[in-house]
């Protein structure tokens, strides 16, 4: 069983080039990295492309850094990097699309959040999404909370914030999150009313028909 | 997992950058929350149990806040977990990424990607616009009439669609539809409903006896120059 924190020894044998090290070390910080990914990266790029991106970078990498203690916060540098860089390509290649049929409107922020809404109809993806939405600096202790229970303290040394902010960043933020879904479920109920308002208009213009 | 070594009181955790502008009833909101979270997350002292009791003597919504939460939580655990149900599987192994099957992927395009470049320019001085075509029994526009008797430009998009999807597979010229739709953009609509914008992915094959690679002159003009091809003994790849 792989240590699910990071053994600073691992590090340094990584450093110095063992690649036994450098497995073992890989597998015990995956999870919080996929974690870190799914925080910044756009909803419809895939996961696992982008872990193994990382994985690469790490491989590559690893030997130029030179103090073990830096290696969690590099590594998440690292990961949030490749997530963004994702996402501008995923934002430029939208764009010549559009651009290409004629369509694209001007500087406007696209919204995949809409589609995959429709397309996650269960609650699980409901509140994946909402979580999505909150503001990075809730959103990636808040989902980092849920990555096999790590600790304030864990979530702290990674994000390089003291513990304190980081459960008063996770209580704000699950707060947050109930109340999108809160002002989500309204919505949908006002949108259910306005419909049940309209049918009888349109059925009064279209002859009285029921 | 190591534990949390959190302030027994929730009230001095929270630094003044932190403070909430909205205060509930019996605690302060950020003070309720982190009471909330401390109990979900199970790392709540016995003070912290005291005090969240207290405040649910005072208030006892307060109980419900903390059933919803803690419901979220786990749903969102949930969500999270099943996202990450397949990186267990992304290794480095001996600390050198196996980049082989991208390396080979890599490789057929380098060394096809002129070929089907130059096989583009050909299909397209070959056979001209395929619609336009009128040697092409099989075209896609007169497909359509063999299955239903139904005019192409009488047929909804989705119909002519079809036609040309089982025209296409029936004379070899489509292999087939990708299964996923692209989504590109979304836009919400005044009234309510949502226009998507969506790639659709088609594979098409064609055979060709003749193809040019694209030079380019001292002048920078594109030149195709005819390719001799010849029978290939192994055309897997």
């Amino acid at each position: 069983m792989v240590d699910s924190w990071v053994n600073e020894s691992l590090v340094e044998s990584a450093i110095a080039g063992d690649t036994d090290a450098l497995d073992l070390l890989w597998q015990s910080v995956r999870r919080w990295v996929a974690t870190i990914l799914l925080a910044h990266k756009p909803n419809d790029a895939d996961l696992d492309d982008l872990l193994q991106v990382v994985a690469m970078q790490l491989c590559r990498n690893m030997s130029e850094l030179r103090d073990a203690k830096a290696f969690k916060s590099w590594l998440r540098t690292v990961a949030i990097n490749v997530a963004r860089e994702e996402g501008r390509k995923t934002t430029r290649r939208k764009r010549s699309m559009l651009r290409f049929v004629g369509m694209e409107q001007g500087n406007k922020p696209t919204q995949t959040n809409t589609v995959e809404r429709i397309e996650d109809s269960d609650e699980s993806n409901r509140v994946y999404l909402a979580a999505k939405s909150l503001p990075i600096g809730y959103r990636e202790p808040v989902l980092l909370r849920c990555t096999r229970s790590m600790s304030y303290q864990q979530i702290g040394e990674l994000l390089n914030l003291p513990v304190t902010t980081i459960e008063t960043r996770i209580a704000r933020g699950r707060r947050m999150l109930r109340e999108i879904l809160a002002q989500q479920e309204k919505q949908a109920e006002n949108r259910k009313l306005e419909y049940r308002k309209q049918v009888p208009i349109a059925q009064q213009a279209s002859g009285g028909a029921p | 997992m190591s534990t949390d070594h959190t302030n027994p009181n929730p009230s001095q955790d929270i630094n003044q950058e932190e403070q909430a502008s909205q205060p509930v009833v019996g605690l302060p909101g950020d003070e309720r929350d982190v009471l909330i979270s401390r109990v979900i997350d199970g790392v709540a002292t016995s003070d912290d149990w005291k005090l969240f009791r207290a405040a649910a003597a005072h208030d006892a919504s307060i109980w419900a806040e903390l059933a919803e939460t803690q419901q979220l939580h786990e749903v969102l655990s949930t969500a999270v977990d099943r996202r990450l149900a397949h990186v267990d599987q992304v290794y480095v192994s001996g600390g050198v990424i196996d980049d082989q099957p991208l390396r080979a992927r890599l490789d057929i395009v380098s060394r096809w990607g002129g070929w089907a470049a130059a096989a583009a320019v050909l299909f397209f001085w070959f056979f001209g616009n395929p619609v336009q075509s009128t040697q092409n029994t099989n075209s896609p526009v007169t497909a359509g009439l063999i299955d239903t008797g139904m005019l192409l430009d009488q047929a909804q998009p989705d119909q002519a669609f079809n036609q040309y999807l089982n025209a296409g597979q029936r004379n070899g010229q489509v292999v087939g539809e990708m299964p996923e739709h692209i989504v590109i953009e979304t836009r919400p609509m005044a009234d309510g409903t949502i226009e998507v914008l969506y790639l659709r992915q088609i594979i098409e094959r064609q055979i060709i006896d003749h193809a040019y690679r694209e030079v380019f002159d001292e002048s920078g003009n594109a030149v195709p120059v005819p390719i001799e091809l010849s029978p290939a003994l192994d055309t897997r790849f």
